[in-house]
């Protein structure tokens, strides 16, 4: 049993991470600075049932999607279950990588990664389905594994690797959407 | 039975996401050092994944931080500080 006296010490250094996450799912700072103190609140209340020399991080970012969840579902206009459809593997590679010679494919790479700006990216996340989104912000902005993914969401992990990946092949038909609009995208290659 | 290349792919986010056996890894590994195109993919996966890390980053406002120690603060019983 975790000391409710320690929280503030434990937890604090995890507030900016958990600040960072917060700001992809409710899309602006107002929003975020709620769902994260409401977070440490409820977490501070439930201290005492938390095992301590277990996974803090994971416990803080269940109870911060479960905010989320719960505050967001309902004022949802619309049910965020759709996606866009069977979108290919590797979908940006395969568009920018098929150029003549290999020094030309890793510069059109290099021009796209380069070019592709904070902006883009976190518009991008913040456009993908809550469903995906959320797996995606656990595993690549938190580094989090599958199986802490399964337990953060509550779902099965193979739940947790099928959305990660229709989510990140959402998430790489959207980046090109904006590269292109950009003119990143080498010459002469199709436009979806 | 050697690896091939839709095997290497099918599992490209497991082994990035270090979510693999070792022995699996290894026999990817084994076959990204003989495919130079399977190469290439993985390689392009593995800088777009730490791209969008490193563009996701938000700094948090130190006023944030504050007002959090705040409320935690008018949380806690009178008398235990």
């Amino acid at each position: 049993m975790a000391d409710q006296a320690d929280f503030e010490r434990d937890a604090m250094p995890f507030a900016g991470q958990l600040y960072g996450a917060a700001m992809r799912m409710a899309r602006n700072p107002a929003d975020a600075e709620d769902l994260v103190q409401e977070t440490f609140l409820k977490a501070y209340r439930a201290y005492d049932t938390f095992t301590e020399g277990t996974n803090l991080k994971a416990w803080l970012y269940r109870i911060l999607t479960n905010t989320y969840i719960n505050k967001y579902r309902k004022a949802q206009r619309r049910p965020d279950e759709t996606d866009l459809g069977e979108v290919e593997d590797l979908y940006l590679y395969r568009r920018i990588g098929a150029q003549e010679s290999a020094d030309m494919s890793r510069s059109a790479e290099d021009t796209l990664l380069e070019g592709l700006v904070e902006s883009d990216i976190k518009e991008a996340v913040e456009a993908l389905p809550e469903n995906f989104r959320l797996p995606v912000l656990l595993a690549d902005l938190e580094g989090f594994a599958y199986k802490e993914i399964a337990e953060i969401l509550d779902v099965p992990i193979g739940t947790v690797m099928s959305r990660l990946h229709r989510g990140r092949k959402q998430l790489q038909r959207t980046l090109w959407e904006y590269a292109s609009r950009r003119g990143l995208v080498p010459e002469g290659v199709e436009r979806p | 039975m050697s690896e091939n290349c839709d095997q290497a792919l099918a599992d490209i986010y497991r082994y990035l996401d270090s979510e693999l056996t070792w022995w699996r890894r290894r026999k990817i590994r084994i076959h990204l050092s003989d495919c130079p195109p399977c190469q290439c993919g993985f390689d392009f996966e593995r800088r777009l994944k730490i791209v969008i890390r490193q563009r996701l980053a938000e700094p948090v406002p130190q006023e944030f931080i504050d007002r959090l120690h705040d409320a935690l603060t008018s949380e806690r019983p009178a008398g235990d500080h």
